[in-house]
């Protein structure tokens, strides 16, 4: 077991090498960064001289090279915008983009799993179409146009809740509402096949055969079959969640990394901006390796044939 | 089994045929996509040249008028106008010109790039396949979204730029699901047959796997431009993608927002497009890959 | 004179698809008395299997009983609830079945799925651990945890007699339920079974393509061929004096210890498969006594010795009928 997950960890350098990389090569050709830290009134000398103390005069390799003992060490340069270093303030937004994206997921999976389950069982009829037609409204509607008509119509119209920012459990539902909604029809229409493959299993017939009541067999014998490929698949909805989260904290103001890298962008701040592209492509590798070793370990307790 | 007495036959002419006479017995959906498809196609060629105003200039006397026949609005203007004065109706059919192309031509690009990887991949095998997979795991560990925007504010954006970037980032897609579609037609009779009798590599390529691809390449291909189009808007939206005065649904809804207290049709009109639009696709998709393959996955049916 | 405890009138089962009708069973009539242990045989397509799901009401959506009655201890099974067939499955009722690996929870542990079947205020481990032990599981207490994948096809299908005795039940469907096993452990499987008929006096149905499996267990053979009895008997009269040609044709070409044959004769042609029945016996194609009535009408069910029945135009006792 522990062979594997050192494998799987080995598997990640070379990912986590390209990224970094890529990241590398992108600010590379962004430009000249010192124009924009020192401002547009700089002199030719200031600007010479900050090159040459950045270290932007050197060969490309040698930048290279100092960038990834750089990252090694946590170090991404500063922020010309807040003056401090660029992880921490990445760091800090955090917690709040985690927030948002594992509420939405738990909405997703509270809404999703039931739906899912009563499509499967009353297949083919009108609430299987209904929930399948629903399924692909909330796939076609832009995550966050969604939450700007929910904006419209419980925070504008019917004052029910804020319209953005954070503070209160209540800031959460809108934005958590606009990001869950498109994972909802994909986790839905998972939870139905899954469950339908299930359900025509020989040892469903056998359960019937004991005289089992419909709802004992659906609830304790079918649903904890399903239980492992729905978990595996909904844990890499996370992704999805996180692209997801990016544009919808823009929609609602919500202080996390979207927000932070949104701007980031537009003003140039590249420190930060590599800062963040590291921070989320090693969180989705590690909840994908998370998830990957979570479930073979599951396997191997259960072995399924 | 004609193809492996004549193996010079590729599968083209039956795909179109299957199309075609699937088109007639479509479901609903099918109906209702091909229909909303077609609308949008039809806005996005044609209308362009029809719309009854220019989109995008400028009439700060008509400012904010709302969709007819509410209060305060004129039958010229049927959806109302926005807060430069420009007529609703034309921006949408101008938007849905750059929605699409963008979507097809990012899709033609990513296509043929993850076709080609994804057949090689999954042709050649060994050390090839290693490394572009390795390469593929890679790429799709990163939200992509996250990557586009990047990339966007690193270069200057507009819709050439928009394009090959969505291009260059969507192909991981196709290559990984083409990739294990070859490994399993490479195993079919009539493809070791060609072996057998010496074809070449290529030909075998091109005269076997590739039109066994197809269906799940076109699927794939269709749903993809829906994901495109929501991702353009998206962008568009943060003002890395689109830039004004070109007009994009998505940048119609950033600056619908600051009105959208004032003006909800400024905001609920492009999204409503965009929906329908996107709906349609995968309501089409869905009917492709029906009639084209009934074999694939159709969700546990 | 015992009432059957099982009896099957005219049984007719069909299969709705595409908007297209087959008939899979037509006319089926079938008894088994308390106590009474019967064999099922016939060819994969003769409709034994369907035959078993049907009295069990375990007909896949798409199939449905579309004629005929299932009495089973007074009550039409064909028009109950299904609340009322759940009172009756699992206690009074059971099966089980030719695959026992997938019919077998893969999540759930023996125990449990043993013991979730319990009727009454039994103490669910202790009847568990005396089911198991009484289908010749050594050690209950540790097969009780564990999951149906550590166990071997053997244990399994111990496993599933005990779920489906566990609550005494009068009648045991079996269906081909030592197909999947090796040949020894098949005697053993048979073995249990034939114990607990022999002490709770459970009625057996037991189905399978392997007289020799049948002829082990049985008192009374019935033999289905396309969707119909043909013939109906006590197992040594039939085994002795087979009246219908495809009965003939079983035995010859069925290898069992003790007869001596240099090579089996193989019965040409194949089983016509639903949908695709001929007019008249169904048999005939295939039938060395074939001539003219045989290929007009079905032929119905005629004495041809104690308790032993036929449906053939060609049996010496066709003069004294009896009308289907």
């Amino acid at each position: 077991m522990s062979r594997y997950i050192g494998r799987r960890l080995l598997q990640v350098v070379p990912t986590l090498l390209i990224i970094v990389t890529a990241v590398f090569l992108m600010l590379y050709v962004a430009g000249d960064p010192v124009v924009l830290m020192l401002g547009d009134d700089a002199t030719p000398e200031q600007i010479a001289s900050l090159r040459e103390a950045l270290g932007l005069n050197e060969p490309l390799h040698v930048q290279y090279g100092t960038y990834l003992a750089n990252v090694l060490q946590g170090d991404f340069g500063t922020s010309y915008r807040y003056g401090l270093d660029a992880l921490p303030i990445v760091l800090e937004r955090l917690p709040a983009t985690l927030m948002l994206a594992a509420s939405s997921l738990i909405f997703a999976v509270v809404v999703s799993v039931p739906l899912g389950i009563w499509s499967a069982v009353h297949r083919g009829g009108r609430l299987d179409a209904v929930i399948s037609g629903l399924s692909v409204l909330a796939k076609a509607m832009p995550n966050f146009w969604l939450g700007i008509m929910l904006i419209l119509l419980f925070a504008v119209t019917l004052k029910w809740l804020p319209v953005s920012g954070t503070g209160s459990w209540g800031h959460l539902v809108l934005p958590t509402i606009a990001l869950g909604t498109g994972v909802s029809a994909e986790i839905t229409r998972l939870v139905r096949s899954s469950m339908l493959d299930v359900l025509g299993q020989d040892f469903i017939r056998t359960a019937r055969g004991k005289g089992l009541s419909s709802r004992v067999v659906l609830y304790r014998h079918a649903l904890r079959n399903v239980f492992v490929p729905v978990s595996s698949i909904t844990l890499l909805q996370f992704t999805g969640l996180l692209n997801g989260a990016l544009v919808t904290e823009a929609v609602f103001a919500w202080p996390g990394m979207g927000q932070l890298l949104v701007s980031s962008i537009t003003q140039r701040d590249m420190a930060i901006v590599q800062a963040a592209v590291f921070t989320v492509a090693v969180m989705v590798i590690v909840v994908n390796l998370a998830t990957d070793v979570a479930f073979k370990l599951a396997d191997r307790r259960i072995q399924l044939s | 089994m004609s193809e492996v007495v004549n193996p010079k036959v590729p599968a083209y002419p039956g795909l179109a045929r299957r199309v075609l006479r699937g088109a007639r017995r479509a479901g609903l959906a099918g109906q209702i996509g091909m229909v909303l498809v077609g609308l949008a196609v039809l806005a996005a060629t044609v209308g362009t040249f029809l719309t009854p105003f220019d989109p995008v200039e400028v009439a700060p006397r008509d400012a904010l008028m709302p969709p007819f026949p509410l209060e305060g609005s004129d039958p010229a203007h049927p959806l109302g106008t926005d807060n430069l004065g420009r007529d609703m109706l034309s921006r949408l059919i101008e938007g849905s010109k750059i929605s699409l192309t963008v979507g097809v031509l990012a899709v033609a690009l990513s296509g043929t790039i993850g076709l080609t990887v994804g057949v090689i991949s999954g042709y050649a095998g060994g050390w090839i396949d290693s490394v572009l997979m390795r390469i593929v795991d890679a790429l799709i560990s990163i939200p992509s979204i996250l990557l586009i925007m990047v990339v966007m504010g690193v270069l200057d954006p507009g819709v050439t730029t928009l394009i090959v970037v969505l291009g260059l980032t969507s192909w991981v897609i196709f290559a990984r699901q083409i990739r294990s579609e070859v490994l399993e037609i490479r195993q079919r009779q009539f493809v070791k047959a060609a072996v057998t009798f010496g074809t070449p590599a290529h030909k075998v390529i091109w005269r076997h796997i590739v039109p066994n691809v197809m269906p799940t390449f076109i699927v794939l291909a269709t749903l993809t431009v829906a994901t495109v189009i929501v991702t353009e808007s998206s962008l568009s939206f943060l003002g890395l993608g689109v830039q004004p005065p070109t007009v994009s649904w998505g940048i119609m809804l950033t600056s619908g927002r600051d009105y959208l207290t004032s003006a909800w049709w400024l905001t609920t009109l492009p999204g409503l497009a965009i929906t329908f639009t996107v709906l349609g696709i995968l309501y089409l998709g869905d009917w492709l890959r029906d009639v084209l393959d009934p074999r694939l996955d159709r969700g546990g049916e | 004179m015992n009432s059957p405890l099982l009896e099957i009138d005219d049984l007719e089962v069909i299969s709705r698809r595409d908007g297209a009708t087959v008939t899979l069973i037509d006319g089926v009539r079938l008894q088994v008395m308390p106590g009474e242990r019967v064999g099922v045989v016939g060819e994969s397509g003769s409709g034994k299997s369907l035959t078993c799901l049907s009295v069990m009401g375990l007909l896949s959506p798409g199939l449905s009983i579309s004629g005929g009655a299932i009495h089973f201890r007074g009550m039409d099974l064909t028009s109950i609830s299904q609340r009322a067939y759940n009172k009756v499955r699992g206690k009074d009722l059971a099966m089980i079945y030719q695959e026992p690996l997938t019919s077998l929870n893969p999540l759930m542990r023996i125990g449990r799925q043993v013991g979730e079947v319990l009727a009454g205020g039994r103490s669910r481990d202790a009847a568990v651990y005396e089911a198991l032990e009484h289908v010749g599981i050594a050690d209950p207490v540790r097969v009780s945890r564990q999951f149906p994948h550590e166990l071997s096809g053997g244990m399994r299908q111990r496993v599933m007699i005990a779920m489906a005795t566990i609550n005494r039940p009068a009648l045991l469907i079996a269906d081909e339920p030592t197909t999947a096993l090796d040949v020894t452990i098949q005697t053993q499987v048979l073995k249990v079974m034939y114990d607990i008929s022999a002490e709770f006096g459970t009625a057996i149905l037991l189905v399978s393509h392997d007289l020799a499996a049948v002829e082990r267990l049985v008192d009374r053979v019935v033999v289905m061929y396309a969707g119909r009895v043909v013939e109906d008997g006590p197992l040594a009269e039939v085994l002795a004096r087979p009246q219908h040609p495809y009965t003939q044709a079983l035995l010859s070409s069925s290898p069992r210890l003790g007869t001596k044959s240099t090579r089996l004769p193989v019965i040409g042609g194949a089983v016509p498969t639903p949908g695709a029945w001929p007019v008249g016996c169904r048999f005939a194609p295939r039938c060395p006594l074939r001539h003219d009535p045989c290929d007009q009408r079905i032929p119905g069910m005629t004495t041809a010795g104690p308790g032993h029945q036929v449906a053939c135009w060609a049996a010496p006792s066709a003069s004294n009928r009896k009308t289907a």
